[in-house]
């Protein structure tokens, strides 16, 4: 069980227990549920980096415990 | 994280569907592992990601042993390696150094140490002499090929053949300590040679899958098989003869079976390959003769003596057949006999068309004679012949007389309604008459009464012209009862033929023909009088005076003056009488008419050498384009918006430039 911060830099920040071998779009149905918002409106990203893929699983990307992700809300259609 | 944020999010998770976090407080819960651990605790078993990641770490431990085992193994040698260069220098080292003290002899004088010195001299040579000896001891004894027994040789026994001859093999590098047990020997060149192949066959890239291949499946993935197993050594072991032993082996063994690598393939095959002939052997075929059939028992009333006659009948068959003739007498017998006969038709192949044929006259009388008149009195029963004319009186009504009854003349339909268009036309005019004397006149003279009746009749009249309908197509039904002149009315009306009733045009035409013929007066008169002048010049005898050239000369003058006289009488003609109409017809190259504008554009581009730019080409194009296409649209077009009757005003708006809707 791993803790994954979840930062928006616009004043969201999450702290979020889950698993490493989640796959990317369950971890984002759990952190719109804790925002409060839909899955589809939300982007998942490491800082500078491209933004995570659904299909894959947060041990993939090599999110392991303590890692910060940025959030972006409502980017896309 | 605490239990109770563990537990809401377990909450969310399983709405989810995803699996619920391990909650602290509990701990993991693990099965028993009796019987219900089927999969084995194996490293081989992969099923979950963490048993895989455990597999990736057991082997990351193992690679991690073997690579400090080397290190230690190393170190081991080096230290080896190194006592014993050690003990190697040390051993010069041995024995009684110059300045030890010398224990057996303590003190020497001079002379006993000389007297020692011969012994001492003499033990020197003597260890001298048995290191040569060894060493000559040594390089006597023969190396022969019984010392060869036991070692291998590292390649395959094909690869020495005869054709290669004597070749030279040396020992194998080998760790020592390790697995090393034998010495092997191989050949540089053969190595050499293996490992360049071995580079070659790495290098091509030679796909994994062959689907030509014919041999037997190998086993899965059976490419890594050598990483796998370690590389197979293809070896053979020398005894001390020429021999190998493994060869000895196999003669042991076998007693003469060779076992060959290839397949084995008997050439009796290729004989059963034959095609099967498509005839049918004729001995096969087996021929039945037919069987006399027995008779079929026939059930006649007359019949007693069934039995009895069928022997006798085929014998008595011809007589019978004059009996047949008779059409109608022998009746009874020839039926008997007839049926008699059905029953004998396949058996007697003799007779067999001779009693069809028999049978069937028998039918054909059996059935009634029709002949052409029996044919006509037939119909005429069966078909009711109805020769009644209808009455004049009454009226009938079928097909004919209501599609004569739909025919009319088409002026009586358009008459209805041609009735009633120009009454409103006739009522406007008087209205519009009023409107511009009220307009211009009543003010002035009339009173306000009259004013008032004026108006009241411009109502009155505008409210029949209320009828006139929105579209203006009744002016078009009305063209069609009426002659040319009505529709060219209709024309103008509309616009579409110039408006002006003038008589220009043929004023113009008058004029220039009386031009044409006053010219034509002119120069006739002229040449009457021309050739009057000559006759009389003929008549009174000028010419004759003259010479040849006098008289060439003096008809050029003459002719001279002549003409100019002409030509200034046409002259004058033309000053006064000629109005030409001038039209300045400009083309383009697409055979369009060109307006001034676009004239002059044309002519100043010839002029400068120079044309328009692509846009401004682009632009005529496209108008061009634009141009065809709306000719070509044409009026048929009923369904799509633009075409046929629909917004036809605009359209002929457009043509002639006239904006604005026309009000009816």
């Amino acid at each position: 069980m791993i803790i994954v911060n979840i930062n928006d830099r616009l004043g969201t920040k999450a702290a979020i227990p889950c698993l490493a071998s989640d796959s990317i779009k369950a971890f984002k149905a759990v952190v719109a549920a804790h925002i409060g918002r839909q899955p589809h409106e939300i982007m998942l990203k490491r800082q500078g980096e491209r933004p995570f893929k659904d299909q894959l699983t947060l041990q993939d990307y090599g999110v392991s415990n303590g890692v910060q992700l940025d959030l972006e809300l409502d980017t896309g259609d | 994280m605490d239990a109770a944020a563990i537990e809401q999010m377990n909450k969310v998770r399983v709405s989810l569907g995803m699996a619920p976090l391990p909650v602290p407080g509990a701990g993991p819960q693990f099965k028993t592992n009796d019987e219900s651990d089927s999969a084995g605790s194996e490293s081989d078993d992969f099923s979950t990601l963490d048993k895989r990641q455990a597999a990736a770490d057991d082997n990351w431990q193992k690679l991690e042993n073997e690579r400090q085992e080397k290190l230690d193994r190393q170190r081991r040698k080096d230290a080896a390696k190194k006592a014993r260069d050690a003990a190697q220098r040390f051993t010069k080292l041995e024995g009684k150094g110059l300045g030890d003290a010398d224990e057996d002899a303590g003190e020497l004088d001079t002379r006993s140490w000389l007297l020692q010195q011969k012994k001492r001299q003499k033990k020197i040579d003597k260890a001298r002499k048995m290191a040569e000896e060894l060493a000559a001891r040594e390089q006597q004894a023969e190396y022969t090929s019984k010392d060869l027994a036991g070692v291998k040789v590292g390649h395959e026994m094909q690869e020495f053949d005869d054709a290669t001859g004597e070749q030279i093999l040396t020992l194998k590098d080998a760790e020592i300590g390790e697995d090393s047990g034998d010495d092997e020997l191989e050949n540089a060149d053969l190595r050499a040679k293996e490992k360049l192949e071995e580079r070659l066959r790495v290098k091509k890239k030679r796909p994994d899958y062959d689907p030509t291949e014919q041999n037997e499946p190998q086993g899965l993935l059976s490419k890594y098989d050598e990483e796998i197993e370690g590389k197979q050594q293809k070896r053979f072991t020398l005894d001390g003869t020429g021999n190998t032993v493994e060869a000895l082996r196999r003669t042991l063994d076998n007693d003469g079976q060779v076992k060959s690598k290839g397949v084995k393939i008997s050439l009796d095959m290729f004989k059963d390959d034959a095609p099967v002939s498509d005839y049918v052997d004729p001995s096969t075929i087996k021929v039945k003769k037919p069987k006399k059939k027995k008779e079929k028992k026939t059930r006649q009333k007359t019949d007693d003596d069934d039995d009895i006659i069928p022997p006798v009948e085929p014998a008595t068959a011809g007589t019978q057949e004059a009996d047949h003739m008779d059409v109608d007498g022998a009746q009874q017998p020839g039926a008997m006999s007839n049926n008699k006969k059905r029953a004998f038709d396949f058996e007697d192949d003799d007779d067999l068309q001779a009693r069809l044929a028999e049978q069937r006259r028998s039918a054909l009388k059996k059935r009634k004679k029709l002949d052409a008149a029996e044919l006509a009195r037939q119909m005429r029963e069966e078909m009711p012949v109805d020769e009644e004319e209808p009455e004049d009186g009454g009226m009938t009504i079928d097909e004919t007389t209501e599609f004569v009854a739909n025919l009319k003349k088409p002026e009586a339909a358009p008459d209805a309604r041609r009735s009633r268009t120009p009454q409103p036309a006739t009522a406007d005019s008087p209205g519009d008459l009023d409107e511009d004397e009220d307009g211009d006149t009543t003010m002035a003279t009339s009173s306000y009464a009259e004013f008032e009746d004026a108006r009241d009749r411009r109502r009155e009249n505008a409210t029949p012209a209320e009828e006139v309908t929105a579209t203006g197509l009744e002016d078009e039904d009305m063209m069609s009862g009426q002659g040319i002149g009505a529709s060219v009315a209709l024309l103008r009306k509309r616009g579409v033929l110039s408006n002006t009733f003038d008589d220009t045009l043929s004023k113009q035409e008058r004029q220039r023909a009386e031009f044409l013929a006053t010219k034509q007066h002119l120069i006739d008169d002229f040449d009457r009088k021309a050739r009057l002048q000559r006759e009389d010049e003929r008549r009174k005898g000028t010419w004759d005076k003259m010479s040849t050239r006098d008289r060439e000369h003096y008809a050029m003058q003459q002719n001279e003056a002549r003409e100019r006289y002409l030509n200034q009488l046409l002259d004058e003609e033309f000053k006064k009488n000629y109005k030409p109409t001038v039209e300045l017809r400009y083309n383009d190259e697409f055979g369009r008419a060109m307006s001034a504008k676009e004239a002059f554009k044309h002519m100043s581009h010839m002029f400068h050498g120079k044309g328009s730019g692509k846009q401004k080409t682009e632009k005529r194009l496209k108008k061009i384009e634009d141009e065809k296409k709306e000719l070509g649209k044409g009026v048929l077009n009923v369904r799509s918006e633009e075409g046929g009757m629909m917004n036809v005003q605009g359209r002929e708006g457009k043509k002639q430039k006239q904006a604005g809707v026309r009000l009816q």
